[in-house]
């Protein structure tokens, strides 16, 4: 595992040093997301904020559709959104959807 | 023991796997390229020949071509649509669909556009495994084969993994520990991230970065000295060496006697000869692993492995258990 500080808030996390985009979540309406390389090394930290405004996770088009059966790809959205909080399943589930490169981390002005 | 999976969806979506095949190759020509060739000379135009052997027999024995002498002919026969196709069905389809659209030049090129190692088509592979059919018939084969009587005390491997998709299966039925087997960290990360996503991690779950055929040291470094069920789903065609895999496997697998039930290797396959799975199989090559292999071959590897076995089940996939 490898820490890293939020950037929002500042709180540690311990985080998979697992090759590809990696995310936490750290409070109710953000999270942390990771880029790790091939070699286990942080290259990116994102605060991200799971809200209306300034969102900075989602569905890549067209990838929607090769969402895991299991996810309940409407609730995520909404989790993403930040109209619901998320759940510790629905943290997992977005993980997965970043390793898979169904949602990803995207820069809002 | 009859099947949970109905005969009439695995007939449709026999129709809809040779629709999704037939209908991009005739879009790209390919049907007027083959018309009246000789075989020989098909095989050194194609970039795959090994694709175009076994689409040429699935063809043939869909009844799509024919063959007179050493030339290839098209039938009259064209794709049949079903008449009512489950939800089921359809929603396996979104993968098939999506990497038959490119057939022809995988076929034509000698290149596989969706080949599971490119990150981009991860989420491709894992939605595919993914499908409730196929987890469905994972399911069935895996009740046949006695996953849901191993007990609390008892440890599964699993050796198929495939993105965690059979870890999660493993892990709704049975209580045992399980040691999930991959030589990817990514990939293992994804299987824990899906359990815990399912609410389905327990402290008895494993993930060992290994490849499968090490399962000896797998299972060792997740602190256990024998197995008494390893799971083989779909693996055989991913894998070099399958008589590696089998005779390693049988290694490790726990001994029987004064009432304690040996360990056994639960085989569950798509094979070529079943003609349901010839669709299947060949969107899996497409995506990665080698065509299905024939029963034949099953039987060839098991013997070469010293392995005894009872055959569970012959179709769709062919389903087996095999021990020292």
């Amino acid at each position: 595992m490898v820490l890293v500080t939020c950037p929002i808030c500042g709180k540690r996390h311990d985080v998979s040093p697992s090759p590809g985009w990696n995310f936490v979540l750290c409070d109710v309406d953000h999270g942390v997301t990771v880029f790790v390389d091939g070699r286990g090394n942080v290259r990116e930290v994102h605060g991200t904020k799971l809200a209306e405004r300034g969102a900075r996770l989602r569905f890549v088009p067209g990838m929607d559709d090769l969402a895991p059966t299991w996810i309940d790809v409407d609730r995520i959205r909404l989790v993403l959104d930040g109209t619901i909080p998320p759940s510790e399943e629905d943290e997992a589930a977005v993980r997965v959807l970043l390793r898979l490169g169904i949602v990803r981390y995207e820069e809002v002005e | 023991m009859s099947s949970v999976i109905p005969r009439e969806a695995l007939q449709h979506l026999e129709l809809r796997l040779q629709g999704a095949i037939v209908g991009p190759l005739e879009e790209a020509g390919f049907f007027e390229e083959i018309e009246g060739r000789e075989l020989s000379a098909l095989s050194q135009e194609f970039g795959d020949r090994k694709l175009l052997n076994y689409l040429l027999e699935a063809l043939h024995d869909w009844g799509y071509i024919y063959l007179a002498g050493t030339k290839v002919y098209r039938t009259a026969k064209r794709p049949e649509v079903p008449p009512v196709v489950g939800d089921d069905v359809e929603d396996f389809m979104v993968v098939p669909s999506k990497v038959f659209s490119r057939l022809y030049e995988a076929v034509k090129d000698g290149k596989r556009p969706f080949h599971v190692s490119s990150p981009e088509n991860r989420a491709l592979f894992y939605r595919f495994m993914d499908s409730r059919f196929l987890k469905m018939m994972l399911l069935e084969g895996l009740r046949r084969l006695g996953l849901s009587s191993i007990p609390r005390g008892a440890v599964v491997a699993d050796l198929s993994f495939h993105m965690g998709v059979v870890t999660g299966i493993i892990a709704m039925e049975t209580e045992a520990a399980v040691v999930a087997v991959d030589p990817s960290q990514d990939m293992l990360d994804l299987a824990r991230e899906r359990l815990n996503a399912q609410g389905l991690l327990r402290d008895n779950i494993s993930f060992i970065r290994s490849a499968p055929e090490r399962v000896r040291q797998a299972v060792s470094s997740a602190g256990h000295s024998v197995i008494h069920l390893a799971v083989v789903a779909e693996k055989l065609n991913w894998i070099r060496d399958p008589i590696l895999l089998l005779k390693n496997a049988a290694s490790v697998l726990a001994p029987g006697g004064r009432g304690r039930e040996r360990g056994y290797i639960g085989i569950l396959q798509s094979v070529w000869d079943d003609p349901i799975m010839r669709g299947y199989s060949l969107a899996t090559y497409l995506m990665g692993s080698d065509i299905s292999p024939r029963r034949s071959d099953v039987d060839k590897w098991l013997r070469a492995s010293g392995l005894r076995y009872k055959v569970e089940g012959r179709g769709p996939m062919f389903m087996a258990r095999a021990w020292r």
